[in-house]
């Protein structure tokens, strides 16, 4: 049964991967954190010579550690001293300034333009290091280097992976004069910096969905009078659709190896769900009623898919056991709940839920079912998990406008990123990328 | 007028997946570099791909009918179903009584002309997720090419496209606003 058809094109769509262009300016804002955090001295790097820098790498570890609520950062004056080299550090001077943890970095140049970085993070408490990292970098990786600092620093103390290397892909939604729109996908740090667009377009694209080896994006495009799901390679740019004869595709999901694509088509009629298996090139229909059933994702071990059914009467989310071929309601508390998504443990779903008229975003505890309310925002959406499991982010409006907003998976900690560039809309957390 | 410009556009339409889908097959290893160059150019052809799309419909209909002509057919039996909407209830894809009569008029109409075509846009207000109203726009849209095919329309002068949220009419949150946006428009 092969009623999809996948299109290898790729001039057709406009294409960008230009590394150094940003587009979006977002600007982040804490709006709310833990009551006890952890604290930490990060002092600024030592450089010795008269030029500057193109990134400041402990500005930019001291933001990674900030954003995650779970940090008090130390203000360089309040500093009583600014070590660079361990002989300068002494432990007595940072417990009195009530510290737990210390950062201290110094950096000199190397040949071809590089820098020669030496970066150490300290136990206050236990008068001890934890680790030492000495690194060349070029100019222009500073800003990988800081990230990929923070991953690791973070990770020692709190014993989970750091998620600051990883990136976050959006669609930025533009009003042109003439109801006219410009539709872009964009992929960001996933501090929101650095955002590239990678796809435009003069008609709407929704439903962002990462590999899960972190190479292909794909997502729906209007195109003409047609749905299409878009596939993009990002190394390569190469672009491959699926659409079919009739009706739109929509809402891809990739399985955790990258042989299948869960979408949906309306070919049949009403939209139900479909498998497309990238080795074979057919597609297998899952789903056979008059009802809209959409928003299909995989589980970790791809053994079930969730997705969203209003076969109840009223939009609710449903697992479908791929071997048994049975789906099973998943959600009964709230009007209506959508667009589920697994955390990359299988452990917890998170999903668009309908109360009193207001839309949050709620996690469910897979072991026990409970049902938990995230945000406190309204017509929030797109629910998306970083892949260490401690934050998602969604997007919700502010002021009318579409904005991206993260929150903790125990709701303690809030994120808010505004754009220049209009709305933005339907975040996608990308996987580990190293 | 109606007729000329949507089978101009639906030919166009055509003509551009066509190309796409035959022309621009590319190999696996297609590298970075040569995708880095064509982006600018690949742009404005899609861009104005799309725009050519109406604009030579336009300048057919001048070249092919005269302006008297056409004032006159107008007003005699020529129906422009460009632009005319339908509104539903919130969740809802039911045609409501109030649009039963000029549905009627337009099935009727397309009826007695069967050469020409329509295309229903579906659309949605942005309460509920973007997929789902992409579903719900187009339930809305088949719906209304339901009671035109009961009425006697062809399915073949009938075509459906959801825009879901995406393109609103009002910008606002209210109500109002809101009802607005859930519609389905001929085109």
């Amino acid at each position: 049964m092969n009623m999809a058809r996948l299109t290898q094109r790729l001039f057709l769509v406009a294409f960008f991967l230009l590394p150094t262009v940003v587009l979006a300016d977002l600007d982040i804002v804490v709006t709310k954190g833990y009551d006890s955090k952890t604290k930490m001295a990060i002092v600024p790097f030592f450089w010795g010579e008269a030029t500057v820098l193109p990134e400041k790498i402990d500005a930019i570890m001291t933001n990674n550690m900030v954003r995650t609520g779970r940090f008090d950062v130390l203000p360089s004056e309040s500093m009583l001293s600014q070590p660079s080299t361990e002989e300068g550090v002494f432990f007595r001077d940072w417990q009195l300034l009530g510290q737990e943890y210390l950062v201290i970095g110094h950096l000199k140049p190397f040949a071809d333009n590089k820098i020669e970085a030496k970066v150490a993070l300290y136990d206050v408490v236990k008068n001890r290091r934890v680790v030492q990292v000495t690194q060349i970098v070029g100019q222009y990786q500073l800003r990988e280097f800081a990230h990929s600092l923070s991953d690791l620093f973070y990770e020692r103390i709190t014993g989970v992976r750091g998620i600051f290397s990883t990136r976050v892909a959006f669609v930025t939604r533009k009003a042109l004069a003439d109801d006219r729109y410009d539709f872009r996908l964009q992929v960001a740090d996933a501090d929101g910096q650095r955002a590239r667009t990678v796809y435009k377009s003069g008609e709407p694209i929704i439903s962002v969905a990462w590999s899960h080896d972190g190479q292909k994006i794909a997502f729906a495009n209007k195109i003409g009078d047609r749905w299409k799901i878009i596939i993009q390679d990002l190394k390569s740019g190469k672009v491959n659709s699926i659409s079919d004869a009739r009706g739109y595709t929509s809402s891809p999901a990739f399985s955790t190896d990258g042989r299948y694509l869960a979408y949906v088509s309306s070919n049949k009629n009403s939209p139900e769900i479909y498998i497309y298996d990238f080795q074979t090139g057919k597609s297998e229909r899952l789903t056979r009623n008059t009802y809209i059933d959409t928003e299909p994702s995989f589980s970790p071990d791809s053994k079930y898919l969730v997705f969203t059914s209003e076969k109840g009467g009223k939009p609710q989310i449903y697992r479908y056991d791929l071997a048994a071929k049975r789906s099973e309601r998943l959600t009964f508390e709230g009007d209506q709940n959508f667009r589920a998504r697994y955390s990359t443990d299988g452990k917890y779903l998170v999903f668009v839920h309908l109360n009193e008229g207001r839309f949050h975003i709620a996690s469910m505890d897979m072991a026990s079912r409970d049902i938990r309310v995230l945000t406190e925002t309204d017509l929030d959406e797109s629910p998306s998990i970083a892949p260490n499991g401690t934050m998602l982010v969604y997007a919700t409006q502010r002021g009318g406008q579409g904005v991206l907003a993260w929150v903790s998976l125990d709701g303690q900690v809030t994120n808010q990123m505004k754009s220049d560039f209009g709305d933005v809309l339907e975040p996608a957390w990308s996987p580990y990328l190293n | 007028m109606a007729r000329s410009k949507l089978l101009t556009a639906a030919a166009l339409s055509s003509a551009i997946v066509l190309a796409s889908c035959a022309g621009k097959t590319v190999s696996d290893d297609t590298s970075a570099t040569s995708t880095a160059t064509s982006p600018e150019s690949t742009t404005t052809v899609e861009t104005l791909v799309l725009e050519t799309d109406d604009d030579v419909a336009l300048n057919l209909e001048i070249e092919q009918v005269e302006p008297d002509t056409l004032i006159e057919e107008s007003d005699e039996m020529n129906m422009d179903l460009v632009g005319d909407l339908v509104f539903f209830d919130y969740d809802k894809a039911d045609i409501r009584a109030e649009f039963r009569e000029m549905l009627n008029t337009r099935a009727a109409y397309l009826v007695a002309n069967p050469n020409i075509e329509v295309v229903l846009e579906g659309h949605a207000d942005e309460r509920g997720t973007r997929e789902y109203n992409l579903a719900l726009g187009e339930r809305r849209a088949k719906q209304v090419a339901t009671y035109l095919q009961v009425k006697g329309v062809s399915a073949g002068q009938i075509d459906v496209v959801s825009y879901g949220e995406e393109m609103p009419l009002a910008l606002g949150k209210s109500e109002s606003d809101y009802a607005q946006n859930r519609r389905v428009k001929f085109k």
